[in-house]
């Protein structure tokens, strides 16, 4: 036992101190520093202040991401208090959490010269704030849920080797370690979870691995039913799933081949990877992992909005590294596998880059945030939360724009003489429920994206998207507020009084007898709207 | 297996049939296909144009860009015969010319296992018809020197190495390769040229090697000399460039734009980083580490002066220096191997190809899509008389298609505008880029203008030719109207006729106006004198 402990307390130790100093880099400073997607924000911001006023995804709203989404930045706002707190603090808690079942994956399978790296590298995919493939000045949470898709998804890949030293609990803590990533995939972005379960159904031909997959096949199965017990929301989510599937789940083979030829440096390198371990193993069923690491990845990839970035192919570089030094090990010092004696320094190649990458922008987010850098978002509870442009090129002037437009809207809410009960916006995301800290709307969908999860063929009828809504904000422009307009004016004409209008948005209010108290209000707004005053009925 | 493993291998021949084949690639179908910047393919092809018509460049007409660029093309256009064929025929010869000193110096000075990919990847960068960084489908001959550039460059830095051999002919042959090289770099574009001498000025520290670098830098002298009393525009030439440097400066852009620049190469300089540092580790010698300073430092600052986002070319061959040093110090201590099984000589090679192979393979696949395209004669011949072998594509570049097509639009407007003139149109300066019309008249081109005008590039509002003279044998200008678009007035064009319109309308006569285009003939006489021949006639 004790000459195989000490590297394992190597791994693990540094890997825990690593997470711990990834997510306090993170989250100490207790502030969010943006300088791109800040409408995506504003999503998982509405979203925790969903979840923390007792709302259940999917059930309260809809939405195709996985609860876990809205649970984790929720889980954010809980641990820090704050708006500005929630994302930094729930990406920390979520390395941290990767930390436990990477430490005994990792160390159970790969050797320290492999282990380290690679678990510093994925620890980094997760904790960076910004969207993989971006530059380091790009910092923003947005699509956060992809980069932990990727590091759990690439975790779970390193199952693929048996395990070097099986100790007494090795098939319980795989199975677990196994369902757990599994889960986390599933209920975070579906994409991601159902390569989980082909690679778990791939690994069952794997007779000496068989049990801890079949025990964690079961536990899935298991935690899924107890899930829908406690949720009730499954079927709600798969119709969500199937809606958005059908606004933007194809890719078409010229959008494959084009992330292909982006990612083709990586690809390149998987190949002498690949070449060298199928040189001397020659097994159709390393063939097949490798496979699994670079097919199903670039099919994720096409669906994420992300310039660049195959994690898989990472986990298929490291698997092959481990696969050569076992090898290596086994068949003595032959001098035909020279040239595989170099894989770890290629393993470390192919990580040092992305990974210094991360960790600069991690850095630069830290001091950013320490630093107090750019300007508040000026709405009451977003104090902590800032828009800079640092030095990224180009005209910026859209994300100023939209933050502008959203105070002005915040500013016209909280001039309304009755508290809404039920705002929602016609637009990408709704920044004022949880800014101005309003009751959050209810049945409508946490975000919608034109040409992503809603177009013109499919959608929601007015009467569920916005049937509950008492106070509709609609911008004259937006992010895509112009073609929502278009699907939903006429409706909006029906059941809406326009209350205030000003160059960046028009506020409506519900026609209704239980808010008729208000009708007083619009008179005195006499200023006549281009829509509907007084028209119908 | 040879190759893994020992020394004795024709490195020469490899190269040189790699070259070949290459070149046939290139040239064979004899046509060019672009996707994009087809203005810059324009302002080649004028350049072609303009010496096969007889004139010298510098003396004729001005421009920052070495004469050897003028000629290479010229070279091209001679061979083919066609416009469509120039490029391509000018880079199948440059490959097979660079292959000539590259079979040299990397077979004298590099392990064949080094030596092969590192001189594919720098005859690939040569032939390839993309602008570095740029993605495969992205083809065009836009800023072929700076890739000429990059791979003498990438040949000549391998020379810090001392051969393995160091006999009188070994050191003919060096001063011979050294010298051809540098003079290359100094008559293509003379910030590489600068970094060649300031290269060879190094290499006099080396004892062992000092008798080619002094040779070399003697002869080079000479040789400019000899140039000078051929060409006698080397003061020009250095006029002009002193122009287009005061135009964009010595260190071009802000520091964020800098650091950007600097994070888009990070993958190439951490990898640089780690092979340089396992190589000083083992020699712990100052020159070394000299020497990769600076190959990082000075090929940021050329890169800096390139239209390139990414491609720091010295970096890949101080890699290949570096991995030589490191097989050198292992083979010295023969059979040692580092504890653990993995042994850092064949890391170093494995580290060196995944360098390389990413971009030769990225290479290889846009080279065999031109050749592919060119012979099946994919997308449309431009519509223009004499250029019907340049044909555009789209291949998947649906912007840079429609750009394109509304460009060859407009082209096609003021040539019809041009022909319906008589006498026939000659002498012509274009308000604009790049002037397609002299070559599609066959048109004799103006003396004392300049192909190429790129405004922040090769000319500024502080910084340009003065319109008297580079007006002054100009008979006809033709002035593009402003596109529709709000960008336009932030374009080129208003800057340009601000420099340029009060000598066009004092001494210019509009000559007619289609949609698209202002003709100008020159009035006959002074404004005045003019004025009164209207009059009479």
């Amino acid at each position: 036992m004790t000459p195989l402990e000490r590297p394992t307390a190597w791994v693990s130790g540094t890997l825990l101190c690593a997470a711990a100093a990834f997510g306090l880099l993170l989250a100490l400073p207790g502030q969010t520093v943006t300088t791109a997607y800040l409408n995506d924000l504003f999503i998982f911001l509405d979203g925790a202040h969903r979840i923390a006023s007792g709302q259940v995804p999917n059930r309260d709203f809809h939405t195709a991401l996985g609860p876990l989404s809205f649970y984790v930045p929720a889980l954010g706002y809980w641990i820090s208090g704050s708006m500005g707190g929630a994302m930094p603090a729930a990406m920390a808690a979520t390395t941290l959490g990767l930390a436990l079942p990477m430490i005994h994956i990792l160390s159970s399978r790969l050797r320290p010269v492999v282990a380290i790296p690679y678990g510093l590298f994925l620890l980094l995919i997760v904790a960076v704030p910004t969207n993989l493939g971006e530059s380091i000045a790009s910092l923003s949470f947005a699509m956060f849920y992809n980069r932990i898709g990727w590091a759990a998804l690439s975790l779970l890949l390193v199952l693929y080797l048996q395990p070097g030293n099986p100790g007494s609990r090795q098939n319980l803590l795989d199975a677990l370690c196994a369902a757990a990533l599994t889960l986390m995939l599933v209920y975070t972005k579906a994409t991601y979870g159902l390569v989980a379960l082909a690679f778990l159904a791939f690994m069952l031909f794997d007779s000496r691995q068989r049990r801890w997959v079949l025990w964690a096949l079961g536990l899935i199965v298991l935690s899924a039913l107890l899930i829908e017990a406690f949720w009730q929301s499954s079927l709600s989510h798969l119709e969500d799933l199937v809606l958005a599937g059908q606004v933007s789940g194809t890719r078409g083979i010229v959008d494959l081949s084009l992330a292909f030829l982006r990612h083709m440096t990586d690809y390149v390198l998987l190949a002498i990877f690949a070449g060298l371990v199928l040189w001397r193993t020659r097994s159709l069923r390393d063939l097949l992992f490798f496979g699994i690491c670079a097919g199903p990845g670039l099919i994720i990839q096409s669906q994420n909005s992300q310039p660049w970035g195959i994690i898989t192919v990472f986990a298929g570089a490291a698997v092959a590294t481990e696969i050569l030094l076992r090898s290596r090990r086994l068949a003595g010092h032959e001098s035909h596998g020279i040239l595989a004696q170099g894989a770890p320094l290629l393993l470390i190649a192919f990580l040092l880059p992305t990974s210094l990458h991360c960790f600069m922008a991690l850095g630069v987010h830290s001091i950013a945030a320490t630093a107090r850098t750019g300007e508040p978002f000026g709405l009451p509870r977003f104090g902590e939360l800032r828009l800079t442009t640092l030095w990224l090129p180009g005209n910026r002037s859209f994300m100023t724009d939209y933050l502008m437009s959203i105070r002005e809207g915040a500013r016209l809410l909280s001039e309304l003489p009755v508290k809404p009960e039920n705002v929602s916006v016609l637009d990408f995301a709704n920044p004022f429920s949880a800014g101005l800290g309003l009751p959050p709307s209810r049945g409508d969908y946490a975000w919608l994206h034109w040409g992503r999860n809603i177009n013109d063929v499919n959608h929601l009828p007015p009467e569920q998207l916005l049937g509950g809504v008492d106070v509709l904000m609609v911008p004259k422009a937006g992010i895509n507020g112009i073609p929502l307009r278009n699907l939903y004016g006429t409706y909006i004409q029906e059941a809406f009084d326009p209350i205030r209008h000003t160059d960046l948005w028009t506020v409506y209010k519900r026609r209704e007898a239980s808010v008729l108290s208000s009708v007083g209000q619009s008179l005195e707004h006499a200023k006549p709207s281009r829509v509907g005053a007084g028209d119908g009925m | 297996m040879r190759l893994w493993t020992e020394r004795p291998m024709k490195v020469g021949p490899i190269l040189l049939a790699a070259a070949a084949f290459l070149a046939l690639l290139l040239a064979l179908p004899g046509q060019t296909v672009t996707t994009r910047y087809l203005n810059d393919l324009f302002v080649i092809l004028d350049g072609a144009y303009r010496v096969a018509a007889g004139q010298v460049p510098n003396q004729d007409f001005h421009t920052p860009l070495g004469p050897f660029a003028y000629y290479l093309s010229a070279a091209g256009y001679a061979l083919s015969g066609t416009l469509g064929g120039t490029m391509p025929t000018a880079m199948a010869l440059m490959t097979l010319l660079l292959a000539l000193p590259m079979a040299h110096v990397l077979g004298s000075r590099l392990h064949p296992f080094l030596a092969i990919p590192y001189g594919v990847f720098l005859l690939l960068i040569v032939a390839v018809p993309v602008n570095l960084g740029e993605g495969v489908t992205s083809l065009s001959f836009a800023k072929f020197y700076n890739r000429i550039g990059w791979a003498a460059l990438g040949v000549l830095i391998v020379m810090y190495l001392r051969p393995l051999s160091t006999d009188r002919r070994q050191t003919l042959l060096d001063t011979a390769c050294a010298t051809a090289l540098t003079l290359l770099m100094l008559y293509t574009k003379l910030s590489y040229g600068a970094v060649a001498l300031a290269f060879l000025l190094f290499m006099l520290s080396d004892r062992q090697q000092r008798r080619w670098s002094a040779n070399a830098l003697g002869i080079t002298i000479l040789a400019a000399l000899i140039i000078e009393l051929i060409w006698q525009s080397s003061l020009a030439h250095l006029a002009d460039l002193q122009l287009a440097f005061d135009v964009g400066g010595g260190l071009r852009g802000t520091w964020g734009q800098i650091v950007d620049h600097v994070l888009v190469n990070l993958t190439d300089y951490v990898l640089l980083g780690l092979i340089a540092g396992i190589a000083l580790y083992r020699t712990r010698t100052v020159r070394d580490l000299l020497f990769y300073a600076f190959c990082a430092v000075a090929g940021f600052l050329i890169i800096n002066q390139n239209f390139q986002a990414w491609g720091i070319i010295m970096l890949h061959g101080a890699a290949a220096v570096a991995a030589e040093t490191i097989l050198r110090s292992e083979s010295r201590q023969a059979g040692a191997i580092d504890p653990g099984g993995w042994s850092t000589a064949a890391g170093a090679k494995l580290l060196f190809l995944a360098m390389v192979l990413p971009t030769a393979i990225h290479s290889l696949a846009a080279l065999s899509l031109h050749t592919a395209a060119a012979s099946i004669r994919a997308g449309n011949a431009v519509t223009l008389p004499n250029l019907e072998q340049v044909r555009v594509a789209n291949l998947w570049t649906w912007n840079d298609y429609d750009t394109a097509t509304a460009y060859q639009e407009v082209l096609r407007d003021g040539l019809d505008a041009l022909s319906r003139l008589d006498p026939k149109p000659e002498r012509i300066l274009v308000l604009d880029t790049g002037n397609v019309f002299s070559m599609a008249l066959n048109a004799p081109p103006a003396q004392g203008d300049t192909p190429w005008l790129q405004w922040d590039r090769t000319l500024g509002s502080a910084n340009h030719i003065p319109a008297e003279t580079l007006l002054a044998d100009v008979q006809f200008v033709m002035e593009p109207k402003p596109a529709d678009s709000p960008d336009a007035a932030k374009g080129p064009l208003p800057q340009l006729q601000a420099v340029y319109g009060p000598y066009i309308a004092v001494n210019f006569d509009a000559a007619e106006e289609t949609q698209h285009w202002k003709l100008y003939r020159r009035a006959p006489l002074a404004p005045e004198a003019a004025l009164n021949q209207d009059g009479r006639s």
